[in-house]
């Protein structure tokens, strides 16, 4: 028994130190002192290059301003977009059995399938989509994309709280006089906001930090932050990438934190 | 409101779901302010009806009425009665004030008239100061209450309550049922009960509709089907029956003998079986008496073969000649020994015990 816990301990020693050794790394030479242009050697402590990506020589402003505004809106209409998905179809779908429920299973399959695709596979069909619509590379095609990729978590989520609620209070709501819409809003969505909540932040980490899709739709003039990290690493990892990817990461861990806090207290 | 004119009919009611039959054509006639209750085991369609009533289920064929007018159409929402679910379904975002207000809030009351009323209802079920708390930090008991209390604060015309006692332990029942009776009769409403608990049924109920695979198999007082069953099915879920098998040998008016191994048992004949049909007495376990003499009058010889006491009570196992085995059951105080393997007589009064008919499919 001893034995298999030392042997358990070193594998899960290496296991985090395989998962998270680079990411450590970029967090630590984000405060490298030296100025080599892809530093390899910690030469010292310093706050410089958090200084200098705030007084933002390298258009870092207008990435982050981009990323914020998509994050935003695609948020926002993917929140309301899974919701609705989600409710509509438990409500279309209840209890029904056989050719239906096959439906159901199948919509539900489809409608996940955005996170299943390859992400190169995606891009290059909204490039293509795009295109042929005749919309202009830029802020809109970046929304819609994006939009796409984050209604999956926010449908998953709601639709899987949505089961696990089942629908007794909805009937409870009707039968003490609660027309289906009133059920929907005084039961039915208080009871699933956590979930939207968490959906929604789940979401926005996703939107903030995505580059293949962005890469392919975003056209020439408009840039995101990851677009902007790329762009600037082709000579090499500068100092204040480092320092721009641990904020990022910090951003990204806290709303996947608040996301999971969000659905665990109150699914308790 | 006149007495003989039933508050709610439901008149050919027929449910399938696929292939399976859940409703059979059910008829019933509520009356205002009676405690009725359908019984039954599991899946024979009891909470199929509740919810036919309730509009949570459409009928396939038949009428729902209610105070004369036929409210098929309604959807749950417009019709002026309130289910008690089985599980409750107390709204675990809102605390018990709430729960216990929504269905005033939904029908646009006024604040006032909501404080008001939320507070008699919740002092009519004697839940007073857990106002504020939220409905996962009360007991099973007090949450029992405030469903109670959300439904009963609307005055539905009948209060519609699917087992409401099922996950409450034997002690808070019998204690539940007291309170479901006074909140009935201070209430004047109009119960209408589901359970599959029998004792239940005989506790609570003015009448009692007795069901069976989507059909009613008798409707009466708890005390007509006790003491008087019209079929096997219910002689033996009501009660404590012992079934003694056999075939009608002679059938006049109330009075008939059945021919069972080999006896001849004289015994009343509510049902009028005919002459030669197969039939089964229902002798209630507590109502077949047992001694070392023979009484005056009728009885049949057996032998003791098992003996047990329970809490006061005695119940022996009591072998015919013919090898049929009843149970009898007797307050221990004052009564004469009869241990295992004595010969004694045993005998029920012949006017009270029911002949049932025996029909095919009670084979099974």
């Amino acid at each position: 028994m001893k034995k298999n816990g030392i042997w358990a301990k070193i594998y899960l020693v290496f296991l985090l130190v395989l998962m998270y050794l680079p990411i450590v790394t970029v967090v630590l030479f984000s405060f490298n002192a030296s100025t080599a242009r892809t530093p390899t050697v910690f030469t010292g402590f310093t706050f410089r290059w958090y200084g200098e990506l705030f007084s933002d020589k390298r258009g870092f402003g207008d990435a982050l301003q981009n990323t914020l505004l998509v994050g935003l809106f695609s948020v926002c209409l993917s929140t309301l977009l899974g919701t609705l998905g989600a409710v509509g179809q438990v409500r279309a779908f209840a209890k029904k059995n056989g050719l239906a429920a096959r439906a159901s299973a199948f919509i539900e399959n489809i409608a996940i399938l955005p996170i299943m695709v390859p992400e190169i596979i995606l891009g290059v069909a909204f490039l293509l989509l795009f295109s042929a619509l005749g919309l202009p590379s830029g802020m809109l095609t970046l929304v819609l994309a994006h939009t796409t990729f984050c209604v999956p978590y926010v449908y998953l989520l709601v639709k899987s709280r949505l089961a696990t609620i089942g629908d007794e209070y909805v009937l409870a709501a009707r039968d003490l006089g609660a027309s289906p819409m009133r059920a929907l809003s005084t039961v039915t969505l208080p009871l699933v906001l956590p979930s939207v909540f968490s959906g929604a932040l789940l979401a926005l980490a996703m939107s903030l930090d995505d580059f293949v899709i962005s890469f392919f739709v975003a056209g020439a003039d408009t840039t995101t932050l990851p677009l902007k990290v790329y762009s600037s690493v082709r000579y090499g990892v500068s100092p204040q990438i480092n320092a721009l990817c641990t904020l990022m990461l910090v951003v990204v861990f806290v709303l996947v934190g608040l996301s999971q806090m969000v659905l665990h207290k109150k699914n308790k | 409101m006149d007495d003989k004119t039933p508050i709610l009919t439901l008149r050919g009611i027929q449910k399938r779901f696929g292939n399976v039959e859940a409703l059979g054509g059910i008829d019933l006639e509520v009356m205002p302010g009676e405690f009725l209750t359908l019984l039954g085991p599991s899946g024979c369609g009891k909470t199929t009806a509740l919810r036919v009533i309730a509009g949570l289920e459409n009928p396939d064929e038949g009428q729902v009425i209610l105070d004369g007018q036929v409210i098929n159409d309604l959807p749950p929402e417009k019709r002026p009665v309130n289910t008690v679910f089985q599980n409750l379904a107390l709204f675990p975002h809102m605390n018990v004030e709430k729960n216990v207000g929504y269905g005033l809030r939904i029908r646009g009351a006024e604040k006032k008239e909501i404080a008001t009323r939320v507070k008699e209802a919740l002092a009519l079920v004697k839940l007073e100061g857990v106002e504020k708390r939220m409905p996962d930090q009360l007991s099973g008991g007090q949450k029992q209450r405030v469903a109670l209390a959300r439904s009963l604060v609307l005055r539905p015309r009948v209060l519609l309550l699917d087992e409401p006692l099922s996950a409450l332990d034997m002690h808070l029942r019998r204690h539940m049922h007291k309170e479901l009776k006074r909140m009935q009769r201070e209430l004047g409403i109009t119960f209408l009960y589901i359970t599959h608990d029998q004792e239940e049924a005989l506790n609570l109920s003015d009448r009692i509709a007795l069901m069976e695979s989507g059909r009613f198999v008798q409707l009466g007082t708890p005390k007509e089907l006790y003491d008087a069953p019209q079929s096997r099915f219910a002689a033996t879920f009501i009660g404590q029956s012992n079934l003694i098998r056999g075939v009608v040998e002679s059938a006049d008016g109330e009075r008939a003998v059945l021919a069972a191994n080999g006896m001849k048992l004289p015994c009343a004949n509510k049902n009028g079986l005919k002459e030669g049909s197969e039939a089964a007495l229902c002798v209630r376990v507590e109502r077949l008496y047992y001694a070392l003499e023979a009484p005056d009058g009728f009885s049949v010889p057996g032998m003791v073969v098992e003996h047990e006491y329970a809490g006061g009570v005695q119940r022996a196992v009591i072998e015919l000649a013919g090898g049929q085995r009843l149970t009898a059951q007797r307050q221990a105080e004052n009564k004469q020994d009869c241990p295992v393997g004595s010969p004694v007589h045993a005998w029920w009064d012949t006017a009270s015990a029911a002949l049932v008919p025996w029909e095919a499919q009670d084979e099974k």
